[in-house]
């Protein structure tokens, strides 16, 4: 009866058997109150309660989404960029690495007056790549916006980089960055406003964004990259 | 949601519309979490499992040549992302079980005092249900993967066969013992085997 009851659940009886075996059923109370137990059972597994999505679950998916094609985009033009340009890239860096590297090392850039610090940018939790913004609320909710950075430092020998920024109090320990085949890359969630942030290697050296599309220099011989986040 | 639909989001995004993945992840979120969700008990770890499936899947998508549709494709990736946690949880508990046990040896008799809990009594619908969730916890993993996909998530056999490696065969005789388990904690009284069937098989 076994067999014949795990073969009616899984729909594996043909028509005469299932007409037999049903007649059975009919005519044996113990087995027809059986077989009802096994339906409540069932009925109780499409019964039971949705559970609810967290909310912002989407924007996050396609935070790190944006910062796969963010690297994608990087990686096609530094595989174009090393072909053509490599060799005399390097040797144009020397020359400007031994130039600026006196005020580079161990630059450190203060907290930029009249900015403000929202605690919930930097807020740590161990959970996704990105932990710092994992948990938050959507940035539609919340009027913050996602904001991706990559950085590929010129010596890929670098083990850590983190952002440091007036969104986290110039923390150099608050927003990590990840590495991925050898450029960093990191999500933001920042309010609209202008912000400034630099890049921290291991966390000693710090250095501007090449990429930034706008600069501002910080008043201690330094130059921090600005990043503007539109309403 | 049509497999039709998901389709035609997919080439979409095969063909550049990154943007347009945000819209296969509202269709398929729910499902895929409430999964996870039910497989791991963990709404924490249902979440992260739920967003690396996404992940994944995006980053896979362009070897993606719709041989199966998008949604069993996504459902195997969570599958699998699911037994590793699972597994990896189990290991943590084992080391964290016997640290337990060696600072407290009575820790174990009050575990098997609880696993006699017999969930049987007059209750209604909603309670039923939470005993029903209880029970679902208390099977073995393997047996409740099936249940909770083919039972609960109308996932296939063939499907959870595809993603897991496993035979038909043999997750259809896990989710018969499931079913049992089940129902001998829920309903134990609605049984056809009686005490002469158990007296006949033993001699």
């Amino acid at each position: 009866m076994e067999t014949l009851l795990a073969r009616y659940f899984d729909g594996d009886l043909d028509e005469r058997e299932a007409r037999d075996f049903l007649e059975k059923v009919e005519s044996d109370p113990r087995l027809e109150n059986e077989l009802r137990a096994y339906e409540r059972l069932l009925a109780l597994g499409k019964e039971l309660p949705t559970p609810e999505v967290p909310t912002g679950f989407t924007e996050r998916v396609m935070a790190e989404v944006n910062a796969e094609r963010y690297l994608e985009r990087i990686r096609t033009r530094l595989s174009g960029f090393r072909i053509q340009w490599a060799p005399l890239a390097v040797a144009a860096a020397a020359v400007v690495l031994a130039y600026i590297g006196g005020w580079l090392v161990g630059h450190s850039p203060r907290m930029v007056p009249g900015t403000t610090e929202d605690p919930r940018v930097a807020r740590r939790a161990v959970t996704y790549d990105f932990p710092h913004i994992a948990g938050q609320a959507p940035a539609t909710d919340s009027g913050l916006q996602y904001v991706t950075l990559s950085y590929a430092p010129a010596d890929p020998s670098v083990e850590q980089v983190t952002i440091a920024g007036s969104f986290n109090n110039w923390d150099p320990n608050a927003t990590p960055m990840r590495r991925k085949n050898g450029v960093w890359v990191t999500i933001l969630l920042l309010p609209p406003g202008s912000h400034e942030y630099m890049f921290v290697e291991n966390n000693q050296r710090w250095v501007t964004d090449p990429l930034a599309v706008k600069t501002r220099d910080d008043g201690f011989g330094g130059t921090n990259a600005v990043l503007d986040v539109a309403l | 949601m049509t497999a039709e639909n998901d389709e035609a989001i997919v080439c979409a995004v095969q063909d550049g519309q990154k943007e347009a993945f945000g819209r296969l992840v509202d269709r398929h979120k729910e499902r895929v979490y409430a999964m996870l969700m039910r497989l791991t008990g963990d709404p924490q770890a249902a979440e992260e499992l739920a967003h690396e499936a996404f992940v994944r899947s995006y980053r896979n998508l362009k070897n993606f040549r719709g041989k199966s549709r998008f949604s069993t494709w996504l459902t195997q990736i969570a599958i699998n992302l699911a037994r590793d946690h699972i597994r990896e949880r189990q290991r943590s508990k084992a080391v964290s079980l016997e640290a337990i046990l060696e600072r407290d040896p009575d820790t174990l008799q009050f575990a098997e005092r609880r696993s006699h809990y017999d969930p049987l009594a007059e209750v209604s619908a909603r309670d039923m249900i939470e005993k029903f969730e209880i029970a679902l916890r208390e099977l073995p993993q393997n047996y409740r993967e099936v249940f909770v996909l083919h039972h609960i998530q109308d996932v296939s056999y063939e499907d959870i066969a595809a993603a897991t490696g496993d035979s038909v065969g043999s997750l259809k005789v896990r989710a018969h013992r499931a079913r049992k388990l089940l129902k001998d904690k829920l309903f134990p009284e609605e049984t056809s085997v009686t005490p002469e069937d158990i007296l006949r098989q033993k001699r």
